[in-house]
């Protein structure tokens, strides 16, 4: 299962799982560089940053925003 | 007879609890203008009795979602909730028999803003979208995006200097975001100010202290009769220097009811209580209506008491052994018997107390 960071509030990085339910981490249990829209895959207790899958992601979504946006 | 007397005591009560029950904030400023013939839309009602304009906080929970209906009958439907709250808003939506929406806004792409957006635009025809230029790596946003496509749309840029609305009646503009590029999404949120004659309201979003000081800074006018806390009343928005300029009457405040964030939290409605502003919330009182004859705004709610504001949990918590504060949520919450309630951070420094080093409050 991944999760991708779509916020921080207080102490948790409320994530949203593959089949698109919210969950709250806390974020001593996450990389301390972790970012909004990084992608997190679950390493035993922790989590780890999907670099990959992460920047797969953010090239999709700007290739989708640059066709939608009006100049 | 007796029945009858029944029903005539039934109805002054009814009668009494709708005047109890709603507040009208009188716009000392100035008198009403008087419309000029020929300015008004041609599908507006006669001048004499038209429509009051009506904004909308709709509760969502935890989440945001505000919906206005012009005098004219346009709408503008700011934010969408989370992804769980489409039939609330499809059912509030449909009963304003709303058909279409004239101005859809995405503040910004967080889930607890877009949730319901890709349904909503999926269901709803809409007019123009407007969003700041602001990029998410979720499904939901991924999926507010695909919603566009299929339909057609294309989206415009919300930002500060941008005009949606200028009539002389209505207006309705950007005031933020000011910069193209932040740290965090919150303040990419778009702010706009609605001025409806002599009656104005702020939307701010999520926009934090960061905004809010570029926008001071830029010397925009964001003074306003209702504003729209921004991050459901979170300690990171609306300082001290940004609430003295908007000058709000009253203040809405949309949260989930006990939420796992502490919203709102107790400085921001220590600073609201402060200056004297009327608070209404979404956690304690539901969806909140006010509505402005161009004059004055009536709400239909009481505002919350300064009393009971107070009453909410604690903005943080101490442990008396090892004098370190934590936030409510912590993951390293002191024993029962070890807790102590500290209300604000100052407090907790004063009484010698560190932040926690996990939590970082």
């Amino acid at each position: 299962m991944r999760y991708i960071i779509d916020r921080f509030e207080g102490s948790y990085a409320v994530c949203e799982d593959e089949k698109g339910n919210m969950i709250n981490i806390e974020i001593a249990h996450i990389p301390r560089d972790a970012k909004e829209g990084d992608v997190l895959m679950r390493v035993v207790e922790h989590y780890a940053i999907d670099i990959n899958e992460t920047q797969i992601r953010k090239a999709k979504i700007q290739k989708m925003m640059e066709e939608l946006w009006k100049s | 007879m007796k029945r009858k007397q029944c029903r005539l005591l039934a109805l002054i009560l009814v009668l009494l609890i709708g005047i109890l029950s709603s507040c009208t904030i009188q716009n000392t400023i100035t008198e009403a203008v008087p419309s000029i013939p020929g300015t008004t839309p041609e599908s507006s009602p006669s001048n004499k009795d038209a429509a009051p304009l009506k904004a909308h906080f709709i509760d969502v929970g935890q989440g945001d979602c505000s919906f206005i209906q012009l005098a004219d009958g346009r709408s503008i439907l700011i934010d969408g909730g989370n992804r769980a709250d489409f039939p609330v808003i499809s059912n509030y939506l449909q009963g304003q028999k709303v058909k279409k929406i004239d101005y859809l806004i995405a503040t910004h792409p967080h889930e607890d803003h877009i949730g319901a957006l890709p349904a909503i635009i999926k269901n709803f025809e809409i007019g123009n979208i407007y969003m700041p230029k602001a990029m998410s790596n979720t499904k939901i946003f991924e999926e507010l995006l695909s919603s566009i496509k299929t339909k057609g749309y294309s989206i415009n840029t919300a930002a500060a200097g941008v005009v949606m609305i200028d009539e002389a009646d209505v207006k309705l503009a950007f005031l933020a975001p000011n910069t193209a590029d932040y740290d965090e999404l919150n303040n990419y949120s778009a702010v706009m100010k609605l001025t409806y004659k002599n009656t104005s309201f702020l939307f701010t979003g999520d926009a934090e202290d960061v905004s809010e000081k570029e926008m001071l800074i830029k010397n925009l006018d964001v003074k306003v009769d209702v504003l729209k806390v921004g991050h459901h009343g979170g300690r990171t928005s609306t300082t001290k220097e940004f609430l003295a300029r908007v000058a709000p009457k009253a203040a809405v405040i949309s949260a989930g009811k006990d939420n796992d964030y502490g919203h709102p939290h107790k400085e921001t409605l220590d600073k609201l209580n402060a200056e004297k502003v009327q608070i209404y919330r979404t956690d304690l009182q539901g969806s909140i209506i006010c509505s402005s004859d161009g004059s004055s705004i009536k709400i239909d709610k009481m505002p919350i008491a300064a009393a009971e504001n107070k009453d909410v949990r604690a903005a943080y918590i101490g442990n008396i052994n090892s004098k370190v504060f934590h936030l409510p949520s912590c993951s390293a919450l002191p024993k029962p018997e070890n807790k102590v309630k500290l209300s604000t951070r100052t407090d907790a420094q004063n009484a010698g107390y560190q932040p926690c080093q996990r939590c970082k409050p």
